[in-house]
């Protein structure tokens, strides 16, 4: 699919004044079907989560909270620190690499099925439904001078959809603040400032791109719609009209044989444009605006089912496959994919099931390079930083190897931290000269260790500088 | 987006073949375009920005180093720092958009 858009009329592209008409409001014809069910179920699953989730509480504590108050992410019993940075930045390259993926094998499933934008305004369509009536209803309605029904049917839609905005604002700022304190303190107006903007703001959001923009946000707006074309290939799932199969268009009677008056199957019942929630006709080809919803494929399948026609004169299908030949799943594109796919979730996987819940920073004293104690030992001064990132109190002592005989000190030697907690931490190391010929230097490595028995170990490597030319 | 008077909507889609909405031109400079064209990537570059910032960086520390008499909580400084990152994309987008557009030339009759 390229991104190309329409050409534009060069009549009309040349005068400055109308390169853009007027938006004209699509309204999407109400249609059942099995994609349109899917999509249903869809809506229902992820919608779902957004709004339950906050309520989920496991073992008493939220089962997904970004607490960006107290700078960590509580995500089914996982804490994360700002020093997990690296696994968000994984999380994020997964995702994307999923979404390319996908967009290989199936095209824009995504965009039809998951992306937020077409799921909150599938839900403000049923809303719109609800209260303004079906398509031609509606438009007429549109059409139609203010007067009490006008007024009535307009003005609770609009209360339905403020509400539920309203609703989707709060559910948002649950996410970042536990959800029922926040309930109570919205229910007495003792909202923090903060918490009431972002709200309010995304409530707003979901109203305006919902309500008003929809299609104009996959249009104008989403960057993946420019750049998923580059994802695609002959083998790739695409909704396409069969255009072998239903040119010459044309109305006809029910029962009488296309063939006999030089007409394809297409009735040109113009069903799969009314149908469409951006508004264009599949039949032209495949265009950037679509979002592979089915919705066409679903209005043309009830059109041949009551033409007796066999399904399928609009399907997903490939480019391959449209053209006889065969399609292939597995091809170059996918392979390679799968392959980063699994090593990425493999390394995160790995990188989270041995992730120690205790950090070690060493930093090194800049004053003093070495000094020599009573005892004729080498002492070198350090501060570590050392932070709890598990979820309970832990008490932890320091050990260190290196050359034979070397000494650590901390002040104090056991050093108790509560969760998420950080403390530096002075410490001194101390090595007899004769233990290292080494000159200027050598390495030691500290371990930090739990020491009531849970097992947490963290270490860190960091130069210990002795004399020059001894 | 509704501030232009809209055509009358048809009841049926014209029986004309390939032309679902003919209205559709691509990139369309108008004013209320032009200012979404701004604030969008703006505002999805000052969410990148903010996660990675802040990421690194606390709102409380920094407080603390420069306006320590002043009461900021973690909350307001994510947010000041997200507005201000937005902000500052707004206007180098604004600046784009003045500069990607043909210079006005006031020519009256063709003078130049």
């Amino acid at each position: 699919m390229s991104a190309r858009p329409h050409k534009a009329d060069p009549g009309e592209a040349s005068a400055p004044d109308s390169m853009y008409a007027a938006h004209e409001k699509i309204h999407p014809r109400e249609i059942k079907g099995r994609y349109q069910t899917v999509r249903k179920i869809m809506v229902f699953l992820l919608l779902g989560l957004f709004y339950v989730l906050p309520w989920v509480r496991i073992g008493g504590e939220p089962a997904v909270l970004f607490d960006l108050p107290a700078r960590q992410f509580h995500i089914l019993g996982l804490t994360f620190w700002p020093q997990d940075f690296f696994y968000l930045t994984l999380l994020l390259v997964i995702c994307a690499l999923a979404l390319f993926f996908v967009t290989s094998l199936a095209g824009r499933v995504w965009c039809g099925y998951a992306c937020p934008q077409t799921v909150w305004t599938e839900v403000f369509l049923w809303m719109e439904h609800w209260t303004e009536g079906k398509r031609a209803k509606r438009m007429k309605l549109d059409r139609s001078p203010w007067n009490v029904e006008k007024i009535l049917r307009k003005g609770s839609k609009q209360v339905l959809w403020i509400v539920f905005s309203l609703w989707t604002g709060f559910t948002f700022v649950g996410f970042f603040s536990p959800i029922d304190d926040l309930l109570m303190r919205a229910a007495s107006f003792q909202l923090g400032p903060w918490e009431t903007f972002w709200s309010l703001f995304y409530g707003f959001a979901t109203y305006f791109n919902a309500g008003f923009m929809r299609e104009q946000v996959c249009l104008y707006m989403c960057p993946y719609a420019r750049f998923q074309g580059a994802m695609f290939d002959r083998e790739t799932l695409i909704i396409s009209y069969d255009e072998e199969r239903g040119e010459p268009r044309g109305g006809r009677k029910r029962g009488v044989d296309p063939r006999e008056k030089g007409l394809g199957d297409c009735i040109d019942c113009n069903l799969c444009v009314q149908v469409c929630p951006t508004g264009i006709d599949i039949r032209d080809g495949l265009q950037y605006e679509c979002i592979a919803c089915g919705a066409c494929i679903d209005a043309c399948d009830s059109v041949m089912d009551k033409m007796d026609y066999p399904r399928g004169l609009v399907r997903y299908t490939t480019e391959n496959a449209l053209e006889g030949r065969p399609s292939r799943v597995i091809r170059p594109r996918t392979i390679i994919y799968t392959v980063l796919l699994l090593a990425l979730v493999t390394a995160g996987a790995t990188g989270l099931a041995m992730r120690e819940p205790v950090r070690l920073d060493i930093l090194t004293d800049r004053n003093t390079l070495y000094r020599e104690t009573g005892d004729g030992l080498i002492e070198n001064s350090y501060s570590f930083k050392l932070t709890n990132m598990s979820g309970e109190p832990h008490t932890y002592g320091f050990s260190v190897e290196g050359p034979a005989g070397v000494r650590i000190e901390t002040q104090p030697r056991e050093v108790r931290l509560a969760a998420g907690e950080t403390r530096t931490i002075p410490a001194r190391i101390q090595l007899d000269p004769d233990a290292t010929d080494k000159i200027g230097g050598v390495d030691v490595t500290v371990t930090v260790e739990s020491l009531d028995g849970t097992d947490i170990t963290g270490s860190e490597t960091t130069r210990f500088r002795t004399p020059v030319g001894r | 987006m509704r501030s232009q008077p809209a055509d009358p909507v048809e009841g049926t889609p014209k029986p004309q073949p390939s032309v679902a909405h003919p209205a559709r031109r691509p990139y369309p400079p108008r004013r209320a375009w032009l200012v979404g064209a701004c604030l969008w990537p703006a505002f999805l570059s000052a969410g990148l920005a903010t996660m990675i910032f802040f990421s690194g960086i606390d709102p409380e520390t920094l407080r603390l180093q420069t306006l320590p008499d002043w009461e900021i909580s973690r909350t307001a400084g994510y947010s000041i720092g997200f507005l201000m990152f937005w902000a500052v994309a707004g206007f180098s987008s604004a600046v784009s958009v003045l500069l990607a557009r043909a210079p006005c030339r006031d020519t009256g009759k063709g003078s130049s």
